[in-house]
């Protein structure tokens, strides 16, 4: 019953009316304060909304909106309907060839990327000494592997008079311009990117270590050798984190730029075959100008980002094991 | 379009008569005359190493000395970069005032919402060009006839090589190669100097992908690399360039593609030249003066010469030359416009930061500074060098009229084509094809 009521009722007290009239303010105040509250709640969200609106959605608008122009950079867009994606998808030689390699790299890379993180997860899982030195060192290739100054090294690594080949010399084989070699340059990509499983080996070992000891024991007492044990326990009770893994490197592996570029010098080359999507992307956007063109594209990008992050999802009911259902 | 080859033409046709004319002409008088009165700053832009860094800051601090209300902020690049910031400035109307420009991106920035046009400037007598020859000037301007820079520069493009490698082939009888030599002299030396390389040495970089010498085998077949903004040239000249470096290949005579790709993206201090891995390569002549900086500490005791590049079969000088300038950002507010054009006349008509700069990026514009710069016992023999072949083949060249985007588009597409024939993956009419649409493609784009 609201104050207002009460004090209308002739059955209430006079006592009882004045205390309802009373807390007339009290609840006054009451929503003062949860208004108070939420300007404070909005203002703390100010920057946040901001930047979704000013640094995410309206560029992507503008792209969008660019997509379906002529747009040279210099100078205005003119609006061409879907000439872009009807040329990309009728005329360009080079943006199949860029869909190609690029789902080689994603083809490759991320299952490579899983096995190895997983496999130094596990290893690192046993009780070994000094497990944090290790987790760290396993670690860095991860937050400096996308770095310019790695592709570079790689480069070098990787090139006529690298050290891959002064190893390889070594044994009496006889190298080659890995990084420079149409064959060969895509995997010396794809080996950087392996490189750098730090991040999904560290969330790996999260997961592992969240399995309960006493699973292994039941299991070993009722004669399950290592590998069963790994297949039977550790792997179904993992399967959520291989999942979120699997998305996350799907992603950025779509997305993957830096490394093709430095080791091409921002070609794609030797004959296209470093030509991942982005760098694509980035040659028509700010070498050949097309940002119509390049933001076509990205919409392609994004489109295509969403349908295989919607089959991962849609497939994970059949071999994602969440242990509640 | 008519009327812009026509010019192009007698262009190539007048700049050796107009830079040998003007070369005994006196030096322009006043163009640098102090102005107290000047103030403001000005960005001023330009491309290079540490090399050009450093002359650049030095014709700076020279100029802010004179003129104490002005000050100069410095923005520089390397190469690639520096035109993809440009682009990105000019986007956010956000361009320096003062921007070194070249002849072979000029198309595509050559409009007044991005550079200011400078006739009136000229006219008035607020930008100072005497001195500088006609066609010289006139390669400035952009296909609305406009001018939009102040050439302080002139490039052209020709070999290094090795010379003791060549003199150590001469005592063992090879007949030096001595200009002008045809496309196929050119060949049957390198083959012939190869015996008597060191050991894994080639005797040329495979330049099958460098467009510098690709569009000088074109021109000296008698074909145009351009034809406005579409392929000028046919497939045959495409055909047998992708077979004449197929065959000296194959022969041993230029490196594996592998080494080919490294060595061109290769610092200098990696090259093929520079570590006596190769007897020549492709290099602009005005870095000769890095070049051989370099190869003193990397093989001490070699010194690099440079040559023009072949002829065609009936003798036609294919060089394509071109300038770098200043232009003035559309962007540059009214009160800063005079401190950039007095920066520019400083630039270009100043003997005393022409010798600074000593051609660094061209044989500098103006034909009697060139001289001075040549006979000046201070200057490195290395720019010498570089300014004397500049005067003894200016007059034969054949400068290239770049389309909007035509310069990234041929290197990209050479590129993409040679790599994929040298590689296997295409033969060389198959190469030639798909050089020619992909390039016709980038153009079209470009000119939408």
């Amino acid at each position: 019953m609201s104050s207002i009521d009460a004090a209308n009722d002739p059955v209430l007290t006079a006592s009882e009316t004045a205390r309802s009239v009373r807390e007339i303010p009290r609840n006054r105040t009451g929503s003062a304060l949860k208004k108070a509250d939420n300007r404070a709640a909005y203002l703390f969200l100010l920057p946040w909304f901001a930047g979704i609106i000013l640094i995410t959605a309206l560029p992507m608008l503008a792209s969008l909106y660019l997509s379906f122009t002529n747009y040279a950079v210099i100078g205005l867009p003119s609006f061409v309907g879907f000439d872009n994606y009807v040329r990309l998808f009728t005329s360009d030689r080079r943006f199949v060839t860029s869909i190609w390699v690029t789902l080689k790299y994603v083809g490759f890379s991320v299952p490579l990327v899983l096995l190895f993180s997983l496999t130094v997860a596990v290893a690192l899982n046993r009780g070994l000494r000094g497990l944090a030195i290790y987790r760290s060192l396993f670690y860095v290739p991860s937050l400096i592997g996308a770095s310019v100054g790695i592709g570079l090294l790689w480069k070098e690594v990787f090139g006529e008079r690298g050290v891959v080949n002064d190893i390889l010399a070594l044994f009496g084989v006889a190298g080659r311009g890995w990084i420079n070699n149409p064959t060969f340059a895509l995997p010396s990509v794809i080996a950087l990117n392996v490189w750098t499983f730090g991040a999904s080996m560290v969330i790996f070992l999260a997961a592992l270590r969240q399995i309960p000891e006493s699973y292994y024991e039941a299991a070993s007492i009722d004669g399950a050798n290592a590998w069963q044990r790994f297949r039977r326990i550790t792997l179904p009770l993992i399967t959520p984190v291989i999942f979120f893994n699997t998305v996350l490197l799907l992603i950025n592996s779509f997305q993957s730029f830096t490394q093709a570029f430095v080791v091409s010098n921002g070609r794609g080359g030797p004959v296209d075959s470093t030509l991942l999507y982005s760098l694509y992307l980035y040659q028509q956007a700010f070498q050949q100008l097309q940002m119509g063109y390049a933001s076509a594209m990205a919409w392609i990008l994004l489109i295509a980002i969403g349908l295989a992050t919607a089959l991962m999802f849609w497939s994970s009911r059949y071999w994602v094991f969440y242990g509640d259902r | 379009m008519q009327e812009f080859r026509l010019k192009k033409r007698v262009a190539g046709s007048l700049l050796a008569t107009s830079i040998l004319a003007l070369s005994m002409a006196v030096l322009p008088n006043g163009a640098a005359a102090q102005d107290s009165d000047l103030q403001g700053e000005i960005r001023f832009s330009w491309w290079g190493g540490q090399v050009r860094n450093d002359k650049t800051d030095r014709i700076i601090q020279l100029f802010e000395g004179q003129h104490p209300n002005v000050s100069i902020v410095r923005e520089n690049a390397d190469w690639s970069p520096y035109w993809e910031r440009l682009t990105i400035q000019s986007t956010g109307n956000n361009q320096p005032c003062a921007i070194t420009m070249q002849t072979r991106w000029l198309a595509t920035y050559a409009r007044p919402d991005i550079l200011m046009p400078l006739d009136e400037l000229v006219e008035n007598g607020t930008l100072d060009v005497s001195g500088i020859p006609e066609p010289v000037l006139n390669s400035a301007r952009g296909a609305d006839g406009n001018l939009y820079m102040i050439p302080h520069g002139v490039f052209y493009f020709a070999l290094m090589y090795n010379e003791q490698m060549a003199q150590t082939a001469a005592d063992a009888g090879v007949a030096p190669l001595d200009y002008p030599y045809t496309w196929d002299e050119f060949a049957e030396y390198l083959t012939a100097i190869l015996p008597h390389l060191p050991e894994g040495a080639a005797s040329v970089h495979n330049m099958g992908r460098e467009q510098d010498a690709f569009v000088t085998w074109v021109q000296s077949h008698g074909e145009e690399v351009f034809d406005g903004s579409n392929v000028g040239f046919t497939k045959d000249v495409a055909v047998q360039w992708f077979e004449y470096w197929e065959a000296l290949r194959t022969a041993g005579v230029t490196e594996p593609p592998e080494v080919m790709i490294s060595d061109n993206s290769a610092l200098i201090e990696e090259s093929n030249i520079a570590n006596n891995r190769g007897f020549m390569t492709n290099r602009p002549p005005n870095q000769l003066g890095s070049v051989q900086t370099t190869v003193d500490t990397v093989s001490p005791g070699t010194t690099i010469g440079i040559t023009p590049y072949p002829v065609g079969p009936d003798g036609t000088v294919g060089m394509d030359i071109g300038a770098n300038g200043i232009a003035i950002g559309a962007s540059c507010d009214e009160a800063r416009v005079p401190v950039a054009a007095e920066w520019i006349n400083f630039w270009t008509q100043n003997e005393e930061a022409a010798g600074i700069y000593e051609s660094d990026n061209g044989v500098v514009s103006i034909p009697a500074l060139a001289t001075a710069q040549a006979e000046d016992p201070d200057t490195q023999p290395t720019q010498v060098e570089h300014i004397e072949l500049y005067q003894e083949l200016i007059d034969t060249a054949n400068p290239v009229f770049w389309p909007a985007g035509g310069y990234q588009a041929l290197t990209d597409t050479l590129n993409r084509a040679y790599d994929a024939v040298a590689f296997g993956q295409l033969t060389p009419e198959q190469g030639a094809d798909q050089l020619i649409a992909d390039l016709q493609q980038q153009l079209s784009q470009a000119a939408r």
